[in-house]
């Protein structure tokens, strides 16, 4: 894969690295060449210097034969603009924005274009580290919307019918691992202590799941 | 009219100071030095010390009641992105939109919100260009 990143701090130059190591061609581009030093010695990518959206800089970095365009520059507005650029202009397949301004982020997805909200996910994150104490999550969706939550299931809530804990909309158990064995129950499938449970829960109903699994 | 200005530099205070006299006029600026300056020098502009590119302060100065959006900050993709709010989240009729580099001119288009651009440079190319044509006539 081509890849275009622009913006060369420590997300662009990770990514960057990352990527070239597992074989792809990399350019990255950044407004300062100075930036470029995060990317260390072993990078055998190109780097480009000017602004992510002026269309000669995303030409020279192959904008034309580009697979994917990520924009991580330090400004949420000139990753939106050089992401439009890319996915309208250029037409390149895959087009990822990180957006640090969680306002702005939802309205830019509307413009179609992945977009990645590291403040949300990061503030959500730490406030389950905070809070959730016997239960824990094991997939995360689309930015945090939706996680995948697991738990054991306490003596206290032995016998109890999975239907009488599930919201619909917000929560749903996906599995349940007895013995070592997996199974998607139904809403008549009735818990037994020590089944490791997978939760399906709406990050906005998160404090109900809890109520509802650890206070009963 | 009610007008909403974003940018208190050299071009946005201007416009604002001759625009209040017979419009509703709001200026938004995100320097906080800047808008301390100005406020007793533009004495009928709503002047709002807030970044203007963020939806809730678009929000909170009744952009969908604007009739008229004008971005003159010294930025390109903020205006382009100010534009682009404008017109397809708020719907204001008309968007006016400053282009700073001329190499971004061809951004500020419809498809980015912007009804009409001003490139300073684009004008000062065409004096120039009329001076030297008429020059060389000579």
């Amino acid at each position: 894969m081509h890849v275009v990143i622009m913006g060369c701090g420590r997300t662009g130059s990770q990514l960057a690295r990352r990527l070239e190591e597992e074989g792809h061609s990399v350019t990255v581009i950044d407004k300062d060449p100075n930036a470029f030093h995060m990317l260390g010695t072993g990078f055998h990518g190109r780097t480009v210097t000017g602004i992510g959206f002026d269309r000669d800089v995303l030409v020279s970095s192959g904008i034309e034969r580009a697979d994917a365009f990520i924009a991580v520059s330090s400004g949420d507005n000139s990753n939106i603009v050089s992401s439009r650029v890319a996915k309208t202009v250029f037409r390149v397949p895959r087009v990822i924005t990180r957006i640090y301004d969680p306002r702005r982020a939802k309205i830019y997805r509307g413009m179609g274009i992945p977009t990645v909200a590291p403040v949300t996910w990061g503030i959500d994150k730490i406030t389950d580290l905070l809070f959730l104490e016997r239960t824990c999550s094991r997939d995360t969706f689309g930015n945090g919307e939706v996680e995948l939550m697991e738990l054991e299931i306490p003596a206290n809530l032995d016998g109890r019918k999975v239907g009488d804990f599930e919201v619909p909309g917000e929560i749903l158990v996906a599995s349940i691992a007895r013995l070592g064995q997996a199974f998607v129950p139904v809403s008549g499938t009735t818990f037994k202590e020590s089944d490791l449970v997978n939760v399906v829960v709406q990050r906005s109903s998160m404090d109900k799941f809890e109520k509802m699994f650890f206070l009963a | 009219m009610r007008i909403l200005l974003i940018g208190a530099g050299a071009v946005g205070k201007y416009l604002a100071g001759e625009l209040s006299s017979k419009h509703e006029v709001t200026l938004i600026e995100t320097r906080r030095d800047r808008c301390e300056l100005l406020r007793p020098l533009l004495p009928n502009v709503k002047l709002i010390n807030e970044d203007g590119c963020e939806p809730w302060v678009l929000e909170m100065v009744g952009i969908s009641d604007t009739e008229l959006v004008v971005t003159v900050t010294g930025d390109d993709e903020d205006n382009l992105v100010i534009s682009y709010l404008s017109k397809f989240e708020y719907e204001v009729p008309t968007v006016i939109a400053r282009v700073n580099n001329p190499s971004n001119q061809w951004l500020f288009n419809p498809e980015w919100g912007v009804d009409t651009e001003v490139s300073v440079s684009d004008m000062i190319a065409q004096v120039v260009q009329e001076e030297i044509t008429a020059l060389v006539e000579d």
